[in-house]
């Protein structure tokens, strides 16, 4: 096993690297997260896999009667890496064998579904981030903002926010009663499900307002009382 | 077996996708943006909450989207692996 790997450890890296590689460009196509790409077990172990089977295409393509690759020079080893990760993924990608009109051998189908279920592993771990996120600026909000002189300032920026698309203030000033009454039921502070509705919808928002509290309560200080407090 | 009741759930999805404007729009949203909250898919998309609310619950049924967690415009939805590969035959 140790001879094994004196041998081959350099290659294996090699193509270790060039797999993770193919992959990372691969995933990051499509879900455009590194962090979550790297937090799915599910990716490491498809890694694995195609590593292993990367690893004995490149040992059929390296073997003692071979002669690919030899006009590379110095650098044949590693236009073999090169050729044996392309060669990999692009049978696993194809490859299928029928026999009539039955389909005896669908190695496509396996990795496809295979490479569905790490999709949604990583999605699945972006979503709980989002939600770790939110949770955080929705905290960081609540903060800013809590105690009872600055609650109609909150106020005020959650009908902002949250007067979208063809909804008016009298709809959302509504739903503002409907959480007040909410949070009086549950004992905790409207402030804070306030929050937590404003992160939820517009997390971006959530942030600039906590940053920027200071600022919105000096200015409400500075109004004329009544003329600023919805609900 | 299992390759025919996926069969029968992609023809389900894509029909729900064809039929709903919402939904194809929701789906789109969570494409680009991998995850999100129902009220947050609601305010970009600058639509009705209850609208998006429902496509949400459509979505989830035909086993395009689940929720990490909450439910109806509370949850935060991701993409399933169907979806996945709907959209790669799709492409």
């Amino acid at each position: 096993m140790l001879e094994f790997l004196r041998s081959n450890g350099l290659f294996a890296a090699g193509i270790a690297a060039a797999t993770l590689l193919y992959l990372l460009i691969d995933f990051f196509a499509v879900v455009k997260n590194f962090a979550s790409i790297l937090k799915a077990p599910s990716f490491w172990f498809f890694w694995f896999l195609i590593s292993v089977l990367n690893f004995l295409a490149f040992k059929a393509l390296n073997g003692p009667s071979s002669s690919l690759g030899e006009q590379f020079g110095n650098a044949r080893e590693l236009a073999l890496i090169v050729f044996s990760t392309l060669g990999t993924v692009a049978i696993l990608q194809s490859f299928a064998l029928k026999i009539g009109d039955r389909k005896i051998v669908d190695v496509s189908t396996v990795i496809e579904n295979f490479r569905a279920t790490v999709l949604e592993d990583i999605s699945r771990r972006a979503a709980s981030s989002q939600r770790e996120f939110t949770s955080r600026t929705a905290n960081r909000l609540f903060d800013a903002f809590k105690g009872k002189p600055a609650e109609p300032a909150l106020r005020n920026e959650f009908v902002r926010v949250m007067t979208f698309g063809d909804r008016n203030a009298g709809q959302v000033k509504e739903e503002l009663a409907q959480i007040s009454v909410e949070a009086d039921t549950l004992q905790v502070p409207l402030a804070m499900l306030l929050a937590q509705r404003i992160a939820k919808a517009d997390v971006g928002e959530a942030g600039r307002l906590a940053r920027e509290a200071g600022r919105l309560l000096d200015q409400r200080t500075d109004m004329p009382a009544g003329t600023n407090s919805i609900g | 077996m299992g390759m025919a009741i996926e069969d029968a759930q992609m023809q389900e999805a894509r029909r729900l996708l064809d039929q709903d404007p919402v939904s194809r729009r929701t789906l789109e949203l969570l494409r680009r943006q991998q995850s999100a909250a129902g009220w947050a898919i609601a305010k970009t998309l600058g639509m009705n909450p209850d609208l998006v609310s429902k496509a949400l619950e459509n979505l989830r049924c035909s086993g395009l989207i689940e929720a990490e967690s909450g439910s109806g415009l509370e949850g935060f939805y991701f993409l399933t692996g169907l979806a996945y590969k709907l959209m790669a035959q799709s492409a």
